[in-house]
């Protein structure tokens, strides 16, 4: 559990730590651990804080999900760990495999804003991009995207409703509405369609895992809205 | 769980959507989202065939909302293929490679540009090192040792790229190549028209097509011979509707009736591989024969001027190494001693047609055509294994009736482009510069290897890197050779993959960089296409991810080989070109030392040095908006030194994204046909052994004698394979996989015939297998009557690993030829012998 951890259970506190989880799990998407990321994920520290664990039978599972993965990872290392997890975040989400998993919400969510076009079938920078932009605009940040991702990647999303819970984020005027947004507009309707394609692809792996821990939190949080 | 970075920070500014409605609450501003600010870009396609038809694009918040056809396009008239159409999934296929990837194990993992490029540098730098620590090379320049390389060191490094990429991009491949003596390999085009571009340029120097599509409008006899327009080319096909319209007859010559031969007025089914001999058969009609077959129809300049034994003299004419009007006399009466042996009963045997319709079609285009006869060279009649000949044959029927030089006449192909090297487009674009042949028997081409030909070299251990683009091992023609080479390359050298898509090629790379798309990437086209014009498009959308350009590409490449901080190494290396002393024809701009700065500016700096020289070079100004189109005074004068034939830009033509009205420079016109110098010219007695006799060579195909129709259900092969192109293929050997095409237009199904079907128990929809000697695959089959009972017809390219569930495997590329053209060594994919039958 990481230094983060809360012994309160006030809704404020909550929010905090759900907001914390949602930037660690939105940056675990963005990119792969790094050396002291993967270090901590060996030592157990990548665990949910114990207020959020139990948030509802999925982030249970997927807790699980993560320990048997942790305890597979045991004897490689850290260096080899690292690697692997690489390794495997470019076959789910980069290439150049054939199959992969799309982290970009339109690939995901059909485009219904032109009922008279061909079904074109999925494609990125659909009209999720363009309102994604305008939420982030209208809240007053910006991502920090250093390799120029479309700003419907679920990394971001899930980033954004982080910031959208922090203590920054919930004195905004038009915080509540754009938590309500992002997380029941947009991740609660396509992260689990994302999650179970993980699950098919790399079943009980690092990213299943942490998949599956991120829709039990949207799934959760979204009751709440 | 702890964060090391923050994902989101705080920003004053307000972009996007809400920008428009800045300061407003949050449901305006997504109304404002749902009615985006929608800007028009103008830009041209650049997929596949090379027409460049005109495009717009429509751009909101930087993201494709629509695409439609540029109603002022002369060419394209408003109307975009499907391919044009489908642009949108191509920039935003799911299936984009977005960030550079390194080879770790049998795995991969996501790295940086500088990672990526460094490394690469590095292997290049290191063969660099070792060519100059070689004995004997002490203190020697890279320019010196270029001099010295040996055949072996020239194969070190080798490029494959595709010709639809930018003009400045392709600068810089041919710069970098240049750089280590690489030799040019193939574009898609060689393999489907390297044949007729040989051809027409061994007979009048002009590389592509002699008249614009266009042009079609005024055409009386339209050969459509080996072609598919409607289906492959629909937005050039319109042409041919409108002639036809207007009275002009249209003959369709396939080994299938395909959906263009059943739009025709006249189908000819032919025996594959044979159209060299149908040509011989015509030309044999003309020199011998007169109405009706009972005397010479040909008559001399004295009687006829338009259609005259002397009009083909006038071709080679110019000449002064065959000796000028002797000397040609000398060669014409080669040809029709070529031509002798093919009276129209022999052209039946070999050929399947019919003798009194080799009389008619002779006929036809020697009464009805004349000088405004057009052939249309498809696909089909380069990629077989008489390519060459074949192509010759057929366009020396042209210069019997005079319809090179005439408006409505002349010989149209897949190119979009016309190969006119003065334009100053030429100057960007290597593939222009005179290398000669990749062999001593292939004078015509321009150097470039077949890539087959690189296979080998790759199991000879030759070669150190390749560069790939495009999907090489599912879209070649030997797809055998391809997997086998670079699973040797995957062990023991360099792959460095350069593309759009995750496809097969890419799996074997040890890096792969992620390419811009079609819309992503500004410069110019590097050939004219619709427009005639050296065009310049745009960046009309942001690239995704972090895709680059392939300019961007090589100029990092090249900068980190030739030291980035050295202008002057740089520029001694990339900067200067060396090109053949005798190349007269190399105006200015292409001269061999282009400053630093022309590069380091970009695609653009590129251009608009380029435009500036090109200009500079025919003594005019440089004017005020360059970038659309050449005016009609520039290439009028052109005309006037050598003639061009193309439509171009009226006189008032103010210049802008849309083209020009049809019009002609001179009155009919007159082609340019090069001189001499350039090894392009007529030499009919020397290559022509085969005579365009049916040369059905080795293993595939060789049945020369077999020209029954009939099926000997005893022989190993009974029956002839044909292939043909699809959409599906154009769009994955341009290194730009598309599923929305193939999922729109495409299935892909082996023809059968009824009859043959019925006899091996097949029915509509059966899976069968069809085996060559080079291998098998299973598809489903589709009963056809546009298909001889001895044919049947598998498409290719459409297999390897496509995304699109249904377009994995099965492929004609794994039963097509090894073998190629005799004189030109390009594949002759499109025809070979096989069985099939019913898998269980």
């Amino acid at each position: 559990m990481s230094s983060g951890a809360v012994t309160t259970g006030s809704p404020s506190a909550s929010f905090t730590l759900l907001g914390e989880a949602y930037e660690w799990l939105g940056q675990a998407f963005l990119r792969e651990p790094d050396g002291d990321e993967v270090r901590a994920f060996l030592d157990g520290q990548a665990d949910l804080p114990d207020l959020l664990a139990g948030s509802n039978r999925r982030v249970v599972a997927a807790q699980e999900m993560l320990a048997e993965v942790r305890r597979d990872f045991s004897g490689r290392g850290p260096e080899q760990a690292e690697l692997d997890l690489a390794a495997l975040y470019a076959r789910l989400f980069v290439g150049p495999h054939r199959e992969r998993v799309s982290p970009y919400e339109s690939v995901h969510v059909p485009d219904e804003t032109d009922a008279e076009a061909p079904d074109s079938g999925p494609l990125l920078m659909g009209p999720s991009v363009p309102i994604m932009r305008a939420l982030y605009a209208v809240a007053g940040v910006e991502p920090v995207n250093p390799r120029n991702l479309p700003e419907d990647h679920i990394g971001l999303e899930l980033a954004f409703a982080g910031w959208l819970l922090s203590e920054e984020g919930r004195s905004h005027e038009d915080g509540a509405e754009l938590l309500r947004l992002v997380v029941g507009d947009h991740l609660a309707r396509w992260v689990p369609s994302f999650a179970q394609q993980i699950e098919e692809m790399a079943p009980r792996s690092y990213y299943a895992a942490i998949a599956q821990m991120a829709l039990g939190l949207i799934e959760f949080h979204a009751g709440t809205l | 769980m702890e964060m090391n970075r923050r994902t989101f920070v705080k920003t004053a500014a307000v972009g996007g959507a809400a920008a428009t409605v800045g300061g407003a609450s949050l449901s305006s501003v997504l109304e404002a989202v749902a009615a985006p600010v929608v800007e028009t870009k103008m830009s041209f396609c650049d997929n596949s065939c090379g027409h460049h038809c005109g495009r717009q694009v429509d751009v909101a918040d930087g993201r494709i909302v629509a695409v439609r056809g540029e109603p002022l396009n002369r060419f394209s008239l408003g109307k975009l293929c499907v391919k044009g159409q489908t642009v949108t999934g191509e920039a935003y296929s799911p299936h984009r490679i977005l960030h550079p990837l390194k080879r770790v194990g049998d795995d991969w993992v996501r790295t940086s540009w500088d990672d990526a490029l460094g490394a690469i540098a590095g292997e290049l730098r290191s063969i660099r090192r070792a060519r100059r620590a070689l004995p004997g090379r002490e203190g020697l320049t890279d320019d010196q040792i270029r001099g010295q390389l040996t055949e072996d060191e020239k194969l070190a490094v080798a490029c494959y790229t595709t010709p639809r990429t930018r003009a400045e991009g392709n600068t810089m491949i041919f710069r970098l190549r240049q750089a280590f003596g690489a030799k040019p390999h193939w574009g898609g085009c060689q393999t489907c028209a390297g044949n007729f571009t040989r051809a027409q340029r061994s007979i009048m120097g002009l590389q592509a097509r002699t008249n614009h599509d266009v042009d079609l409008h005024q055409s009386k006899y339209i050969v459509l011979w080996a072609g598919n327009w409607a289906v492959n080319m629909p937005v050039a096909w319109q042409h041919i509707q409108a002639a036809r319209a207007a009275g002009a007859k249209v003959v369709a010559i396939d080994v299938r009736k395909t959906q263009s031969a059943s739009k025709a007025d006249w189908y000819l089914p032919i025996r594959p591989g044979t159209d060299g001999a149908l040509a011989l058969g015509i030309l044999h009609v003309l020199f011998n024969y007169k109405d009706g077959g009972t005397g010479p129809v040909l008559r001399t300049a004295d009687t006829d001027p338009d259609f005259t034994y002397s009009r083909l003299l006038e071709m080679v004419h110019p000449d002064p190494v065959i000796g000028g009007l002797a000397g040609a006399q000398a060669e014409v009466d080669k040809l029709k001693a070529a031509a002798a042996a093919y009276d129209p009963a022999t052209v039946e045997s070999l050929t399947w047609v019919p003798a009194a319709d080799v009389l008619k079609l002779a006929y036809e285009i020697a009464t009805i055509g004349k000088r405004q006869t057009a052939f249309i060279c498809g696909s089909g009649l380069s990629a077989q294994m008489n390519g060459f000949q074949a192509n010759r044959a057929i366009q020396l029927i042209l210069g019997m009736v005079g319809a090179y030089g005439a408006a409505g006449g002349g010989s149209h192909a897949k190119m979009g482009a016309v190969g006119l090297p003065k334009l100053p487009s030429a100057g960007t674009n290597g593939r222009w510069y005179a290398f000669g042949g990749s062999k001593a028997n292939d004078p015509y081409g321009t150097g470039e290897q077949p890539p087959e030909k690189t296979c080998e070299d790759i199991l000879e251990g030759k070669v150190k890197v390749i560069f790939s683009s495009g999907n090489l091992l599912s879209s070649r023609p030997d797809t055998h050779a391809h997997r086998e080479a670079f699973e040797y390359m995957k062990e023991h050298g360099l792959i460095v993959h350069i593309g759009c898509y995750e496809d097969e090629s890419a799996e074997y790379a040890h890096w792969i960089l992620p390419l811009a798309s079609e819309l992503e990437e500004a410069g110019s086209n590097h050939s004219t296409g619709s427009t005639g014009a050296l065009t310049w498009k745009d960046q009309v959308i942001p690239a995704t991810g972090e895709a680059k350009a392939y300019w961007w590409i090589w100029n990092e490449i090249g900068h980190r080989v030739f030291n980035f901080n050295d202008a002057g190494e740089f520029e001694q290396e990339l900067c200067t070109l060396s090109v053949k002393p005798d190349h007269t024809d190399n105006p200015e701009y292409m001269q061999p030392l282009w400053p630093y700065d022309t590069f380091k500016n970009g695609a653009r700096g590129i251009f608009d040095y380029v435009w500036a020289k090109g200009y500079a070079a025919q003594g005019g100004d440089v004017p005020t908006n360059p970038f659309y189109g050449f005016q009609w005074d520039r290439l009028y004068s052109w005309a006037q030194r050598g003639g061009v034939l193309w439509p171009c830009p009226p006189s008032a033509y103010a210049g802008g994204g849309s083209p020009f009205l049809c019009k002609h420079p001179t009155d009919p016109g007159l082609a340019s046909f090069s001189s001499a110098d350039k090894l392009m010219w007529l030499d009919i007695g020397d290559l022509w052994e085969h005579g365009g006799v049916p040369h059905l060579q080795l293993d595939l195909i060789e049945r020369p004698n077999d020209t029954t129709q009939a099926i000997d259900w005893t022989e190993d092969w009974p029956l002839y394979m044909t292939s043909n192109k699809t959409h599906a293929a154009l769009q994955q050997w341009t290194s730009r996989w598309d599923g929305m095409t193939s999922d729109i237009v495409e299935t892909v199904a082996i023809d059968i015939n009824p009859a043959t079907a019925t006899h091996l128990g097949l029915v509509d929809g059966d899976l069968a297998r069809v085996t060559s000697p080079r291998g098998s695959i299973e598809m489903r089959v589709k009963l056809s009557e546009r298909v001889h009972p001895k044919i049947i017809n598998v498409p290719p390219y459409t297999g390897g690993k496509s995304p699109v569930a249904g377009y994995a495997a099965p492929t004609a590329n794994l039963l097509t030829a090894q073998h190629g053209d005799p004189h030109t060594e390009i594949p002759g994919w499109m025809q070979g012998k096989c069985r099939i039958e019913k898998v269980a």
